[in-house]
């Protein structure tokens, strides 16, 4: 079973993508905030995709991003996002994991999100 | 270690060996030859015994023969077994016979006849008569041939006697009528045996017999005769001899043993085949190479005087050699420290080797006083040529950094054009380093051609001598310059060169030009006031448009202001409401995918659905104005993006009665953009054109460079905007429309600010609307 992190500072949207994730057959590991994802990637748990919000009031999904980088994991990563910050450090990242087509705009349409980590992933 | 020592030990070392091994060989061959005549002396002397023993025996046998041969003895035999007067007559007469023997040779013990059955029948002594010795080897070993019986004890007087016997024969038939035979005592031949000739105090000389027993006396040892075994390795050596003929070989060298008493001595051997006999003469080992005991003193003396003798030779012989050696190497110390006026204190003044050495020595002192003088005025002249040469070269520096620091480009020139100094200003206006600056000539670096251009100065400076100004405009280094070139003179006044300075000027012309369009304006503004005086309105008119343009200026700072805060809202908003609205959006579509939801309740979840991603699209229009995103970059043809974008467009507006002209410069630079969002621009700048013109009407769209951006202008025919309009155009739901979102030009404005590039409107209400898109030519959107 592929297993997902999903990081964000609201915990209803955390709530309702476990639940749609394991609706759909996938492990959840649940991190609400940055510092909670900091927590989850420096454990030694297997994780196989991270779903992040951009904008977090502790830490930015971006410098959780630039953690993965820095510890050499190559799982990849989708953003769920309010809207990206303009002037934000993405393009840090970019060239790194991250394209323009990895980011998508809340609210998503939860089949268009399993397309993307089925495609992310994959699995037919 | 010193010398002397060296030659002393060596000297010491060498006649130490070279004595010691010649006494070594001395002693050896004395010893050598002391021994040879030792063993010559032994060997003589059991030679000589032997050959007296054999002429002995010999001796005896002849006068036994003669006995045998005798007619009276012969007669006497024939007969002696009869009785009767003739048989004693006879008797007689042999007696007589044999005692006439006897007495002719007194060393033998007795002479005796014995008949064919072993009777004594006639005897010198008388005891011995008619006794039967039939037995004895005496008689059974002759009665066919001459016989020797080996020493024997007598039984009678228990002296030691040897024997020799003969047949007997009757000289006619050679029948054998009996055996004559002859005692002898032994003691007579001791006499010729134990002379002590040769053997010295401690030897002897003896006679082993053929059964191993000593038969002569020892002077060691009492009673041996016959009764002393001996088995010295001499006598072994003997035996091993089988030869014949009365004398056997001596051994070819006598040889060291042990005696039969258990001493070592040296001993030689003569064998006497006809007896089996071996005398044997020995020497006492120590009495024989005693002479050699007083040698050996002598050549221990040597062995210890000469090489002290040689060593003390060897020291005189190295102090010789080795002192003036000393005084030399003192001397060397002394000037080593540089003292070269140091004065030798012992001359070495022989006419050897090391007078010469000496002498070398000093004239190589003078010379060297006289180098060291050369040397230090050398390294004075030196350390002022070092210095004279760091002066000249820091004045060299001083003045090529002072060249350099000139702004101007300053090149030096020979009289062929060629550049053969130039100065950093100069190297990077040319750009070209200073290498590549000196392999040219001046009207290639300068101009970019191959032969000196119309009105070059230096060709002036070359013809008149003079100096030469000129100002141009450089096409090859884009810039005005200004060029003075003053001749380089030799000391004949000749010129060989010229200094060549550029300035640039472009700056300075720029301004000038400013200065003389400003000039041309306020003579024109002066001719208007002078002309125009009397119209007043129209001066107001200037001054009140310049104002305008002014406040109009000024306002779009402040909007360009304003639209980036709202840029900042919107950001903030959308993030806001979108995590509530994902909220919102998501337990609908949860609720949906649960499945269990029917009829009515489901259409409403539905409809919240499909609300929730109106807003999510309104919302990402906004954005698109905060921050659009860069989409796919790429090289675009701003011409045929427009044009593609008009035919879409070309049949709606036929409808609304616009007509849309175009204006295209053609061959513009492309532009690097996303080519979707720009359409999207177009398209809504001309979609605004044609709803400011519902009575129909133009648009004309032109195309153009303006510096480093490529213009688009769209301009319409239309109502026009007023001055509140324009200042708001880009607020997002800012709208004049009725059915208008407000987000058109507020998404233009983002992408195209995205894009590096800049939107801006004209307008006059009543007299239409132009808009105006710049985009940089190169650089990232």
């Amino acid at each position: 079973m592929k297993k997902i992190l999903v990081v964000d500072d609201e915990e209803m949207i955390v709530n309702i993508m476990e639940k749609f994730l394991t609706m759909s057959g996938f492990g959840v590991v649940r991190a609400v905030g940055g510092e909670a994802a900091m927590k989850v990637l420096d454990s030694d748990e297997r994780i196989d995709l991270m779903i992040v919000d951009m904008r977090m009031p502790d830490i930015s999904g971006i410098d959780v991003v630039k953690k993965k980088i820095e510890l050499k994991k190559k799982f990849p990563v989708l953003f769920l996002t309010g809207a990206v910050d303009a002037g934000s450090s993405l393009d840090e990242i970019e060239k790194e994991d991250i394209t323009e087509n990895d980011i998508l705009l809340k609210p998503v349409d939860l089949s268009v999100l399993l397309g993307k980590i089925k495609d992310k992933l994959k699995i037919s | 270690m010193k010398i002397a020592n060296r030659i002393s030990g060596l000297f010491l070392a060498i006649s130490l060996v070279i004595t010691g091994i010649a006494t070594f060989f001395l002693y050896e061959t004395s010893k050598a030859i002391l021994r040879r005549s030792i063993e010559r002396g032994l060997s003589t002397a059991v030679a000589s015994r032997a050959m007296h023993i054999v002429t002995y025996l010999n001796m005896l046998e002849s006068s036994v023969a003669q006995l045998s041969k005798n007619a009276v003895i012969e007669n006497y035999m024939k007969i002696s077994g009869e009785e009767g007067p003739e048989r004693d007559r006879a008797f007689v007469l042999a007696m007589e016979r044999i005692k006439m023997a006897k007495d002719a040779n007194p060393s033998i013990a007795e002479y005796l006849l014995m008949d064919n059955t072993g009777i004594v029948a006639a005897s010198s002594r008388p005891e011995s008569l008619w006794q039967n010795v039939s037995t004895d080897a005496l008689f059974l070993g002759a009665k066919k041939k001459f016989y020797i019986k080996d020493v024997y004890r007598s039984k009678t007087d228990k002296e030691l006697l040897i024997a020799v016997s003969m047949p007997l024969l009757d000289s006619k038939t050679d029948q054998l009528l009996g055996v004559v035979s002859a005692k002898v005592r032994l003691a007579e031949l001791y006499n010729i045996v134990t002379q002590k000739t040769g053997v010295g105090e401690r030897g002897e000389i003896y006679i082993i017999n053929k059964y191993g027993y000593m038969i002569t006396p020892s002077i060691y040892k009492k009673d041996v005769a016959l009764r002393q075994m001996v088995d010295t390795d001499i006598v072994k050596r003997a035996r091993l001899y089988k030869g014949e003929g009365p004398i056997g070989p001596t051994s070819e060298t006598a040889m060291i043993l042990i005696n039969y008493c258990g001493f070592e001595v040296l001993g030689s051997y003569q064998c006497i085949p006809l007896l089996r006999w071996i005398i044997i003469a020995e020497i006492d080992i120590k009495e024989a190479f005693k002479p050699l005991a007083n040698l050996h003193k002598i050549f221990l003396l040597i062995l210890i005087i000469v090489p002290v003798f040689s060593g003390i030779l060897g020291r005189y012989l190295a102090r010789v050699i080795a002192r003036p050696i000393e005084i030399l190497t003192k001397e060397a110390e002394v000037i080593g420290r540089g003292d070269f006026d140091h004065l030798m204190t012992v001359k070495v003044d022989t006419k050897d080797e090391v007078g010469r050495l000496s002498r070398a020595f000093q004239k190589m002192v003078m010379d060297l006083k006289d180098t060291t003088v050369s040397r230090d005025l050398l390294m004075k002249e030196m350390v002022n040529r070092v210095n004279a040469q760091k002066e000249a070269s820091a004045a060299r520096r001083d003045w090529e950094d002072s060249f350099n620091a000139i702004g101007d480009m300053i090149t030096i020139h020979d009289a062929d054009f060629n550049i053969i100094r130039a100065n950093k200003a100069a190297e990077s206006v040319l750009g070209l380093t200073i290498s590549e600056i000196l392999k040219q000539k001046c009207f290639k670096s300068y101009h970019g051609k191959d032969s000196p251009p119309d009105a070059c100065p230096s060709c002036k400076v070359f013809k008149t001598g003079k100096n030469a100004v000129a100002e141009i405009f450089e096409p090859h280094l884009n810039r005005f310059i200004e060029i003075k070139a003053m001749p380089r003179l030799d000391a004949d006044g000749k010129v060989i060169g010229l200094v060549h300075i550029v300035r640039d000027i472009t700056d300075r012309k720029k301004a000038e030009e400013k200065l003389h369009n400003a000039l041309k304006d306020e003579i024109r503004a002066r001719e208007i006031m002078t002309s125009m005086l009397d119209d007043n309105n129209q001066i107001r008119q200037e001054l009140e448009k310049k104002l305008s343009e002014l406040k109009q200026v000024q306002s779009m700072l402040v909007q360009s202001e304003k639209l980036a805060s709202l840029g900042r809202l919107v950001s903030d908003m959308a993030h806001e409401v979108n995590n509530p609205l994902m909220v919102i959006s998501g337990n609908a579509q949860l609720s949906l995918l649960d499945g269990s939801l029917k009829g009515e309740l489901k259409n409403y979840i539905e409809i919240i659905h499909s609300e929730c991603n109106r807003a999510k699209s309104i919302i990402e229009r906004l954005l698109m104005f905060s921050r659009p995103g860069k989409g796919e970059q790429k090289l675009v043809d701003i011409n045929a993006s427009i044009e593609s974008i008009i035919k879409l467009l070309d049949h709606s507006f036929g409808l609304s009665n616009v007509k849309i002209i175009t204006h295209f410069t053609p061959g513009l630079p492309f532009v690097l953009v996303d080519d979707k969002h720009l359409q999207e621009v177009f398209m809504n700048l001309l979609n605004n054109a044609r709803d400011a013109m519902p009575k129909g009407g133009k648009v004309v769209i032109s195309t153009s460079l303006d510096e480093k951006r490529v213009k688009i202008e769209v301009r319409d025919s239309g109502v026009g905007m007023d001055e509140a309009t324009l200042s708001r155009l880009f607020e997002p739901f800012f709208t004049t429309k009725e059915k208008g979102t407000g987000l058109g030009l507020s998404v233009c404005y983002g992408i195209i600010k995205a894009h590096n590039g800049e939107l801006k409107f004209t307008s006059q209400p009543g007299k239409g609307s132009t808009a105006y898109v710049f985009l940089p030519i190169t650089g990232r959107g």
